[in-house]
């Protein structure tokens, strides 16, 4: 058999196999195993001793450590209840706009993804606070389910994020290092959520109906009492981003450092608030134990994947097709962005990155791609991935909070036009490239 | 009449082997691994030494190469080719420290050999014999694999030229230059080399050593640190080797055994050619960006000092490094008259030469 | 009598529960490291590698654990439109077809890869050159409490399916 077929039969055969139910992380190593085992002659020592082998290189993977802490910081921030307050005080600020109450919960979620590196804590306190509050105030259930998902899964793209984190520990390269992937992923982050914001904003105002302003009567507060509000809810969220993003930027910490500051930060605003017992504690702790394993599982079973895949020339085969076409770079780029896509309607961001970035960031690098660029690039197409049906996981933790008024109809439909706006900010950012590198190079001259 | 002086001890064995070798056509496909990533001169390095083998043997022997992280992570590519994971692996040999403690000694050693020093001590004076009985015990058959030289010594934001300026300084260094660092005051630590970058321009640290002017010119220290610290004193040369799985060794036939052995030497010997005059072009980048400072002679004093009593501390704890610094002390003995006596005479440009800079 | 599977249902539990609070010490000993260097100006030769053992062994004993739980992602959308038996069939199938084989080498590997590391003693190539024996074998011990784990569920299965009929 060619190593051709080989590649196709071992994509062919993991895409079946996942279909199975059986965990992703197990599966890739599974299918790695066959395929290793079927194109080195049936050496099992020498197959499954690499992958010991490489198993003991996640075990010593420093960039990683950060995945446990960024997920502690958001396990007690959720239990925090900071971007209630956050929430409550905006709901109030922007509620006598058409729309305002679905920009509100824009703007809280952009807020909220700065200071935690996941999407589950975001969409899930959305869903169960802005759900109901937006149902109550007559929005269209499908835009209020596209609100919530699409502006939850900034939580990974905003820094601080494991995807981010998951990358750099994967290339190892100084352009994709952890700290520049933070800082390049700033302004698209909040392009995107101006994009949100400017699509909500613009629906409502056309057609009040799906998005109506609070009664004026429910909007007693004074300017006064507004800003106050405002000013006081958004301290504490605010105080966390200093803590993680300053320190990388003032030097005081390294990127997996700052991530155990904002743990410490966010112990401290648990504290303040009178949340933090020893329950709190435990529960953050065991959550942040399993969903690190599942994490970590996925890194060992796609780094076999690839080593196989490497290993047998199947690398060679992809950039032979992809440079061998002879067309403009950007039709490759956009072939593989495609890939990307395709693949993150069905799996996960994780398992996608394990794969696809040892085989496409060379292909980018011939091509002369910026190394940073291409990396953001891949890593919103991956944040697009929570929201793409079937398998968009964004909606799948709202579904599992929301009021059950929402049908998973109407989640499919709402966020249809905010994958459209994902796509359009992937397109703004190939004419403007300088919205992902302006800020590393102004941060670390480069 | 006096004997011949001196032979090529190769020529008998080779005698020998004329008598039954035999071209062979069978072919072989082998991994290498290594701690490189791409973008590094290391890997060309590999590279470099695959293409020889793979153009002398006509293709027979054809030697892929996979970067830090494609089949193994830089620091497990030692056991993936001592247990057949890998064929063959290209690294410094320091990495393996862990392992034990006389690797370092092959790779470079603080105020040790330099390039010359080290070709002349492994091909002529035991060392590639000391070199293999240590990677044979990992099932490794090895062979030097280029040198680059002389590393440049620390970026750093802090000048520093006298010992009094190192004490309580932040620097980010590995290996032994790290132990006598610290015994010389220094605040070190050993952040790996992916953070080395960020930390230095943020000033988590002050200065940082990484490689050769070469292999460091990439990494735009330059454009975040003020000050070079010279001389490079931790490394007066970086050289390294290929590890080959002695299983895999075993299967091939003598003229391909030849081949490497041959290309292994050509790529020691292109490897310091081609590094150096990069090494001269760095330095001319460099220097439009920071300032070189040169520690002054008693603070190199200082530094050879600590450097060889921590030396000496670490030949009472390890036999195997004894052996090996020992080896290298007697041959820098051996080889002092003639270096004396050749009067340290280098080819400076005639005009320095005749205003009286004749030494090196 | 304590049935197998109850019994490594109750090991991986306590061992993950308890594991589980590794991120404190993690945070900590990070924590440390930052006030030392920054604060003290004496960064320390041990705390760099201290936190990579700390994440190491902290996701090592919970694979098990997260096993237990469900934890690992898995594309469970065709599966739950299945009945109960069938899906159970599909279980133990994935389960003989995948995970054993696949976790089952692999646990033999990393004990081998444990045991080479004691047989050299092993230790780090840095300047604080910690043992590397401990945590290869606790990587091991990880893999074997997965391992463990998925034939616990195996007998579950099994058993569940003999109650269906
Ligand atoms: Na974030
Ligand atoms: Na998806």
């Amino acid at each position: 058999m060619s190593v051709e077929v080989i590649t196709i039969l071992m994509f062919a055969t993991l895409m079946g196999s996942i279909a199975f139910g059986h965990p992703l992380a197990i599966t890739l190593a599974a299918v790695a195993t066959f395929f290793g085992l079927l194109t080195n002659g049936f050496d099992v020592p020498a197959l499954i001793g690499l992958f010991a082998n490489n198993a003991w290189g996640v075990f010593l993977n420093y960039t990683l450590v950060a995945i446990p802490l960024f997920i502690f910081m958001a396990q007690i921030l959720d239990r925090s209840k900071v971007s209630e307050g956050l929430f409550e005080a905006l709901y109030i600020v922007l509620g006598g706009l058409r729309g305002g109450l679905g920009m509100a919960v824009i703007v809280v979620s952009t807020v909220f993804a700065a200071t935690t590196g996941i999407v589950g804590a975001s969409v899930v306190a959305m869903g169960l606070m802005a759900g109901p509050a937006l149902l109550k105030r007559g929005y269209d259930r499908s835009l209020s389910a596209g609100i919530i998902c699409s502006s939850g899964t900034l939580g990974i793209l905003i820094p601080p994020s494991i995807m981010l984190v998951v990358y750099g520990g994967l290339t190892g390269q100084k352009e994709t290092s952890v700290g520049n992937l933070f800082a390049a992923a700033i302004l698209p982050g909040l392009l995107l959520s101006g994009l949100y914001l400017l699509y909500v904003g613009i629906r409502c105002y056309f057609n009040p109906k799906i998005g109506p302003p609070i009664p004026a009567a429910d909007r007693t507060a004074t300017v006064w009492e507004k800003t106050v509000m405002t000013l006081k809810n958004f301290v504490p969220p605010f105080g966390l981003i200093l803590t993680v993003m300053g320190t990388i930027l003032a030097g005081i910490a390294t990127p997996t450092e700052a991530a155990a500051l904002g743990c410490v930060g966010a112990l401290a605003l648990a504290a303040a608030t009178r949340k933090l017992t020893w329950e709190v504690i435990t529960l953050a702790c065991v959550s942040t134990a399993q969903t690190t394993a599942m994490i970590m599982a996925l890194f060992i079973g796609g780094k076999f994947f690839s080593v196989v895949f490497l290993s047998m020339g199947g690398g060679d085969v992809v950039a032979d097709v992809l440079l061998g076409m002879d067309v403009n770079p950007y039709v490759v780029f956009t072939i593989m962005m495609a890939v990307v896509f395709f693949m993150g309607m069905f799996i996960d961001w994780a398992a996608i990155l394990l794969v696809v970035v040892p085989i496409f960031t060379p292909i980018a690098m011939d091509l002369d791609f910026n190394p940073l660029w291409f990396a953001m690039m891949v890593c919103i197409n991956l944040q697009t991935s929570f929201l793409t049906p079937p398998f968009g996981y964004s909606l799948f933790y709202f579904k599992g909070v929301a009021p059950a008024e929402y049908s998973m109809g109407d989640v499919y439909k709402g966020i249809l036009p905010f994958v459209a706006i994902q796509i359009l900010g992937l397109a703004m950012l190939v004419v403007f490239p300088q919205i992902i590198t302006y800020l590393p190079e102004l941060f670390f001259g480069r | 009449a006096r004997e011949k002086f001196g032979a090529d001890k190769r020529h008998d064995e080779v005698k020998k082997e004329l008598r039954t070798i035999k071209p062979s056509t069978e072919e072989f496909k082998w991994k290498m691994v290594m701690p490189w990533s791409k973008g590094l001169l290391f890997y060309d390095m590999a590279q470099h030494f695959a293409d020889s083998v793979a153009l002398a043997s006509g293709g027979r022997l054809e030697i892929k190469l996979f970067s830090a992280g494609e089949l193994v992570g830089a620091m497990e590519s030692f056991d993936a080719v001592s247990k057949g994971q890998a064929d063959i692996g290209h690294d410094w040999p320091g990495y393996w420290k862990g392992k034990n403690e006389a690797f370092v000694a092959f790779a470079s050693v603080p105020m040790g050999l330099d390039t010359e020093g080290y070709n002349i001590w492994l091909y002529e004076r035991g060392g590639l014999e000391m070199m293999q009985e240590l990677y044979g015990r990992y099932n490794l058959f090895a062979l030097p694999g280029g040198n680059t030289g002389q590393e440049l010594g620390l970026f750093s934001n802090k000048k520093a030229s006298t010992i009094a300026d190192f004490k309580g300084m932040r620097v980010r260094t590995a290996g032994w230059y790290m132990d006598i660092l610290t015994n010389l005051g220094a605040s070190v630590t050993p952040l790996p080399g992916g953070e080395v970058y960020l930390a230095l321009e943020r000033g988590v640290i002050d200065a940082a050593e990484f490689s050769s002017p070469a292999m460091n010119y990439p990494m735009g220290f330059d454009d975040i640190t003020k000050y070079v610290i010279q001389p490079g004193v931790h490394q007066p040369s970086c050289q390294s080797a290929f590890f080959i799985n002695k299983d895999s060794y075993a299967k091939l036939p003598a003229d391909l055994k030849w081949i490497i052995d041959i290309a292994a030497k050509e790529t020691q010997l292109w490897s310091t050619a081609w590094q150096e005059n990069l090494n001269a072009e760095a330095v001319k980048l460099f220097k439009e960006k920071v300032e070189f400072v040169t520690m002054d002679d008693e603070t190199i004093n200082e530094f050879a000092t600590a450097s060889h009593d921590y030396l000496e501390s670490l030949k009472a704890k390890y036999p195997d490094v004894k052996k090996v610094l020992d080896s290298q002390d007697e041959f820098k003995a051996f080889f002092a008259d003639w270096r004396k006596e050749r009067g340290g005479i280098v080819p400076w440009p005639h005009e320095q030469f005749i205003k009286g800079q004749h030494r090196q | 009598m304590m049935k197998l599977d109850s019994a490594i249902d109750t090991l991986n539990e306590k061992i993950g529960f308890y594991g589980s609070y590794l991120v404190l010490p993690l945070i900590a000993v990070v924590g440390w490291e930052v006030m030392m260097r920054y604060g003290f100006n004496a960064p320390t030769s041990w705390a760099f590698e201290m936190t990579v053992f700390l994440y190491g062994v902290h996701y090592s004993i919970a694979l098990g654990y997260a096993h237990k739980h469900n934890t690992h992602v898995a594309i469970d959308v065709f599966e739950s439109r299945l009945s109960e038996r069938s899906r159970t069939i599909l279980r133990i199938c994935t389960n003989v077809v995948l995970f054993l084989p696949a976790i089952g080498l692999l646990t033999f590997y990393t004990s081998q890869l444990a045991f080479f590391s004691w047989r050299q003693w092993e230790h780090a190539s840095s300047s604080w050159a910690p043992a590397l024996y401990p945590y290869k074998t606790i990587m091991a011990i990880g893999f074997i409490l997965l391992l463990l784990q998925g034939i616990a569920k195996l007998i579950q299965d099994i058993r569940s399916l003999k109650e269906i009929h």
